[in-house]
């Protein structure tokens, strides 16, 4: 049977100047029905009694596993290793964004103190949560599946690890930052206030996260922390953010249902106040001889058809 | 450093004791020291629920009924006025936790929902889909930095430290730098959770479940109680031992034989699959000894959880969880195909030995959680009232030692026990090392699953006893191989190894002296409980390096120990 | 000229106006795989993400009538944008697994004379190679080969996440090497950064966001000795040649037309404003 090679980023801050790979081969027959976590304390049983990986429960929900396999994260517990074999190989290395403290496993006190940044925890609204242990608050079924599943989250920090806002950008918050803060907004017995909340969201970074989707793919649990940045942003535009992103969003809109399309031409004026961009673009197109009529969108034939649709869907579809 | 408090272990019952400290105790330093992040803490592999009589479901539930069950469930081993304690407490702990934001499933009606379970004569298991473990842990981690909970991560205790009356402190390792520390408290609360991974390689519980605060505990000459009881959960996936939940059962499931049948008639007539877990273990390897089961690859008898019958809809809805860890483990479908499942080692019902109060023979020591023993579940405990111990006894235990910090000075003395740990340290990174570590980790899982398992008897159990003591002699060449001071998980294993290995020797002890089956505890020669000889909780104390059994007496003034039938 | 097999153009914000350019591309691409293009002329912007932060519903009603309407010309859909193939594929999702909203969705489009059948396949010019035109027939459309070009390929995010709608193994992407290999380019493979977001949409939330990110691969590429880094996506194009440095960018469209044929300048290389070397010895035509 085939020797499998499973390649491991190593790095002891004691000896080593910067990460290195380190290759172990193992054969196949011993990886059959192995998962990730099962492979690696093999090799730190047999092989190698230095490699130094964080695991605990095995079941997907402690949350101490989360390591890159090929450049994705994921939870080293619940993937089976010959699934990930590419060209014979299996690549580890630990999560990004997080200073390494050993091996496989980093720090994560920075992604909580983010957290803790953006009050992820209830403060009970009076009005819903009675003050003696007599009685529960009382929360429709429906009410509770609007974050039922936000709950899933174990903090294995996969999506932070992934996240490429804070690659380019150290202060952002992360992306299970904005699922925790959504996830108290939509709890009915939350009592700080919604645009407080929206607020913090927006001085943590919320209009810099560039929904790379690399959040939801790495997400173990199926949670989709860039659809709930989204919705964060729909409630920081309701409640009159004026920040380049907010205006975008609104001219975005305005534009598509003007014409069906968005207007890029005008867009640096709209979102930012931006006449030079502006100006240099007209310089562009002239040069380029792009006829006038083509700089901004031109509302189509049968726009009305659509600007009636939208109408509608806003109204009859939730 | 220096704490009023010192919380060791950040599961639902330290972080119970800290969010009780915080709230209501900001005169004083506490601190929680713990070795895994918080919400790390296998509190968060709890799927099924948490027992409480709101009578949200059945208005004819009450504290009392709970009770019984509880003490019923025990097999009368239970301390009857502690369990009546932990029940009348369940409403209020319920809707406090609810009170600070834990998602529970509801009702049509906003109401907590509230689902039947094993031994369970109303439904009366709170959940949260099947993650109320899980949901529980976050929630009362959300709380502690809300309340700026001081936490010191990735610590390992490697002793208590006290002067034969009181505590002074204790030593730990920090696992991030390899340094030690001799941390002055005045209080210290234990709560590092149970010690099932004695059954290594047979266990649903995380790695890390070694049972390091009672292996403390023993080490500083504080009693430990009814160690011989540890409960198999009866549905573990085959391979790993990870959980199923009892919940499968409890949404419909049924366990059958290689004939297709349910067995379960045979012996729960009426609760069938949801008879108490101690019946359902014996039952299920019953069927596997009488050739009744199937047999894995590597040897491994099990039996089915059929959950087919169910529909994709319900599964999909109340046991996701449990589909994709089918999926993920053990590469099977519970839509399309039953889970292969065997009985895995789950729940210490022993511990610590402490009162109602959470003390122990130490003053200013307290334990809670799984790591202590009231003993409120007795010989068996009830699915769903392990969540509800940690969080009553979490609030007790932080109430008590906040009490005690304020009444007391600090302790003089304590430091130089580090410089004996110190060396043993070092011992453990000079020494040669002639042994791997997983074999003989393995090994004891083997024996322990083998000769002190679901059945044991007194030939079984002595043989077994001569291999451990093999072992114990093999386990002194064991040395650590990895010798950095970073982050060194060599190190940590090994140390865990030896708490296990010590609890080990207390279990093998306590199940020898034992000659009756109750609860959990199952003899093939003492086959019935024998309440005349034995309705006593077993003690055992290190003293001068022996082990010596003692025996204290059982709490029986609520009810009469009857025979346990369902 | 009618060739046997038909496919819907999606036209992107990035193909219209006054960047019709790579509207161009896009025929003179289809024009050489023998494939006619339908335009779908009452399309709409597919939301781009944005639209979602104002309501998300209207996205997938949007894109529920962008391929009704390829629906209606028995086409499938065709988009050669990584957003626009992702929010296109991920709306179809959502309609696919929720009835009652596809439900009071179509009955709106019923006033247009539109039906969202969920029948179209969404294409993307990787995909669409591999399954539509077949790489057999696509490298019989090669006839000339850009020899000494080492070519950096970079697939940009959308089209690899999330993994619901991934066009290859996300894990092991081999889709641009299979395409750019039959025309005679090197493939620098595991240069750094290959995997690193160009960050495009932060251009209107945080530019700095988008310069930092965008420079990344580019950066990598550079470092493995690559002349041009080549993306299947106009947004990545757009972005990494507007502020990028150390490396220039084509599109993957760009590189094939060329190596079937046509022209550079109608392939419009010389619009980028970091401009491509002229290491391409048998491409100066």
């Amino acid at each position: 049977m085939a020797n499998i090679l499973i390649e491991i980023q190593r790095f002891n801050p004691e000896t080593d100047n910067k990460p290195y790979m380190q290759t172990y081969e193992v054969s196949e027959d011993i990886l059959k029905g192995m998962t990730i976590f099962d492979a690696l304390a093999y090799i730190k049983d047999k092989l190698d009694p230095t490699l130094t990986y964080r695991a605990f429960c095995r079941s997907a929900i402690c949350g101490s596993c989360a390591m890159k396999i090929n450049n994705r994260a994921k939870l080293a517990c619940k993937e089976q290793i010959l699934f990930h074999v590419r060209n014979g190989k299996v690549k580890i290395k630990p999560l990004e964004n997080a200073k390494i403290i050993r091996d496989l496993a980093v720090d994560v006190d920075e992604a909580l103190e983010k957290l803790k940044k953006l009050k992820p925890w209830l403060e009970a609204d009076p009005k819903k949560v009675p003050d003696s242990t007599k009685s529960e608050s009382l929360v429709l079924p429906e009410e509770f599946a609007h974050y039922d599943h936000m709950t899933d989250c174990i903090l294995c920090m996969a999506c932070y690890g992934s996240c490429s806002a804070e690659k380019a950008n150290d202060n952002y918050a992360g992306p299970f930052q904005f699922t925790k803060a959504l996830r108290f907004i939509k709890d009915s017995r939350d009592g700080v206030d919604i645009d407080e909340r929206v607020q913090l969201a927006v001085d943590n970074g919320l209009w810099d996260c560039v929904q790379c989707q690399m959040c939801l793919a790495a997400c173990p649990k199926g949670i989709t922390p860039a659809d709930d940045i989204q919705e964060l942003r729909r409630y920081s535009i309701a409640s009159g953010d004026e920040s380049m992103g907010a205006k975008r969003a609104t001219t975005w809109f305005r534009d598509v249902f003007a014409t069906g399309q968005i207007d890029k031409y005008n867009l640096p004026v709209n979102a930012k106040g931006d006449i030079e961009a502006k100006k240099e673009m007209e310089k562009e197109f002239r040069e380029r001889g792009i006829p006038e009529d083509k700089f901004a969108p031109q509302p189509f034939d049968g726009i009305n058809d659509l600007r009636k649709f939208i109408r509608k869907v806003e109204e009859e579809v939730k | 450093m220096k704490f009023d408090v010192l919380i060791v272990g950040a599961g639902g019952a330290g972080l119970y004791s800290a969010l009780e400290a915080a709230k209501n105790a900001k005169d004083l330093k506490v601190g929680v020291l713990t070795k895994v992040y918080p919400t790390r803490s296998h509190t968060g592999a709890a799927q099924g629920g948490i027992n409480a009589a709101l009578a949200n479901i059945d208005p004819m539930d009450s504290p009392e009924a709970h009770a019984f069950d509880t003490i019923k469930g025990s097999d009368y081993l239970a301390d009857q006025k502690a369990s009546e304690f932990l029940c009348k407490k369940a409403p209020e702990i319920i809707r406090e936790l609810e009170h600070m934001g834990t998602p529970f499933s509801r009702l049509n009606n906003g109401k907590i929902a509230q689902r039947p379970f094993g031994g369970a004569s109303h439904d009366r298991t709170c959940f949260s889909a099947d993650k109320m473990g899980h949901v529980m842990l976050h929630t009362l981690f959300e709380q502690c930095l809300r309340y700026d909970v001081e936490f010191l991560n990735e610590w390992f205790m490697l002793n208590l430290v006290h002067d034969g009356e009181r505590m002074q402190g204790v030593t730990a390792y920090d696992i991030k730098t390899g340094k030690t520390e001799f941390i002055k408290a005045k209080s210290v609360i234990l709560a590092t959770g149970g010690h099932a991974r004695i059954y290594w390689g047979y266990t649903s519980n995380a790695l890390g479940c070694t049972g390091d605060g009672t292996a403390a505990a023993l080490r500083a000459g504080v009693p430990l109680k009814d160690m011989e009881f540890l409960q198999f959960h009866p549905t573990g996936l085959r391979r790993s031992g990870v959980l199923v939940t009892e919940g499968a059962r409890g949404e419909g499931g049924h366990l059958l034989n290689n004939k297709g049948e349910r067995f379960m008639s045979k012996y729960a007539p009426s609760k069938m699959e949801l008879g108490p877990r101690d019946l359902v273990s014996r039952s299920i390897l019953t069927e596997i000894r009488e050739g009744r089961g199937f047999t894995d690859a590597d040897g491994r008898g099990y039996v089915h959880l059929d959950l087919t019958h169910l529909g994709a809809d319900k599964i999909k809805q109340k046991l996701p969880q449990i589909r994709e860890l089918a999926i993920d483990f053990e590469g099977i479908d519970p839509i399309k195909e039953p889970i292969p499942i065997k009985p895995t080692a789950h729940y210490a019902m022993g511990g610590i030995d402490t009162n109602v109060k959470c003390e122990t023979t130490i003053k200013g020591l307290y334990a809670a959680g799984e790591s202590q023993c009231v003993n409120v579940h007795g010989a068996n405990r009830l699915g769903g009232n392990s969540l509800l111990d940690i969080v009553v006894f979490g609030r007790v235990a932080g109430e008590e030692a906040i009490k005690f910090a304020r009444e007391n000075e600090f302790a003089q003395g304590g430091e130089e026990k580090l410089n004996d740990d110190n060396a043993f340290l070092q011992s453990l990174f000079n020494k040669e090392n002639k042994e791997s570590l997983a074999d003989i980790r393995d090994e004891l899982g083997h024996i322990m699953y083998n000769h002190f398992g679901v059945f044991k008897d007194e030939k079984g159990m002595q043989e077994g006893k001569e291999k451990f003591l093999k072992l114990k002699e093999r386990a002194k060449n064991l040395a650590v191989q990895d010798k950095s001071k970073i982050f060194n998980t060599d190190l940590i294993s090994l140390l865990e190894f030896q708490n296990i290995m010590e609890l080990a020797e207390v279990l093998i002890e306590t199940s020898l002296a034992r000659k009756e089956s109750r609860g959990s505890f199952s003899r093939d020669d003492y086959p019935t409980r024998d309440d005349e000889n034995y309705l006593y909780h077993s003690m055992v104390t290190l003293e001068n390096g022996e082990l010596k059994l003692d025996k204290s007496e059982v709490d029986i003034s609520l009810y009469e120990p009857a025979e346990r039938k369902y | 000229m009618a060739y046997d097999k038909k496919i819907g153009i999606y036209p992107g914000c990035c193909f219209q106006g006054a960047d019709e350019h790579n509207y161009d591309l896009i025929i003179d691409f289809l024009e050489k795989m023998e494939v006619d293009g339908v335009l779908l002329e009452r399309a709409a912007c597919c939301g781009g993400g944005v639209i979602d932060e104002s309501n998300k519903t209207v996205t997938y009603a949007l894109n529920a009538r962008n391929i009704a309407l390829a629906e209606e010309k028995g086409v499938d859909l065709y988009t050669p944008c990584n957003t626009c193939y992702m929010v296109i594929a991920k709306s179809k999702l959502a309609l696919d697994n929720d009835p009652e909203m596809k439900e009071k969705v179509n009955k709106i489009l019923a006033e247009e004379g539109l039906e969202y059948k969920g029948t179209a396949t969404i294409y993307h010019t990787l995909n669409f190679l591999r399954d539509f035109v077949g790489m057999d027939k696509y490298k019989e459309k090669i006839v000339r080969k850009l020899e000494d070009v080492k070519v950096a390929p970079y697939y940009g995010c959308h089209v690899l996440s999330p993994e619901e709608i991934s066009l290859d193994d996300p894990e092991n992407p081999t889709l641009l090497k299979e395409i750019l290999e039959p025309c005679g380019v090197e493939i620098i493979e595991g240069y750094e950064d290959e995997n690193t977001c160009c960050g495009h949409h932060a251009g209107y939330t945080n530019p700095d966001v988008r310069k930092t990110l965008a420079n990344k691969p580019l950066d990598g590429a550079a470092e493995a000795g690559a002349d041009v880094l080549v993306t299947p996506c106009p947004l990545c194009h757009k972005s990494m040649d507007a502020v990028g440095e150390k490396e220039p960018v084509l599109q993957l469209t760009q590189i094939i037309n060329v190596a079937c044929g046509i022209s550079s300048e109608k392939a419009y290389w010389d619009l980028n404003k970091k401009k491509v070397g002229m290491s391409f010895s048998s491409c100066s035509i």
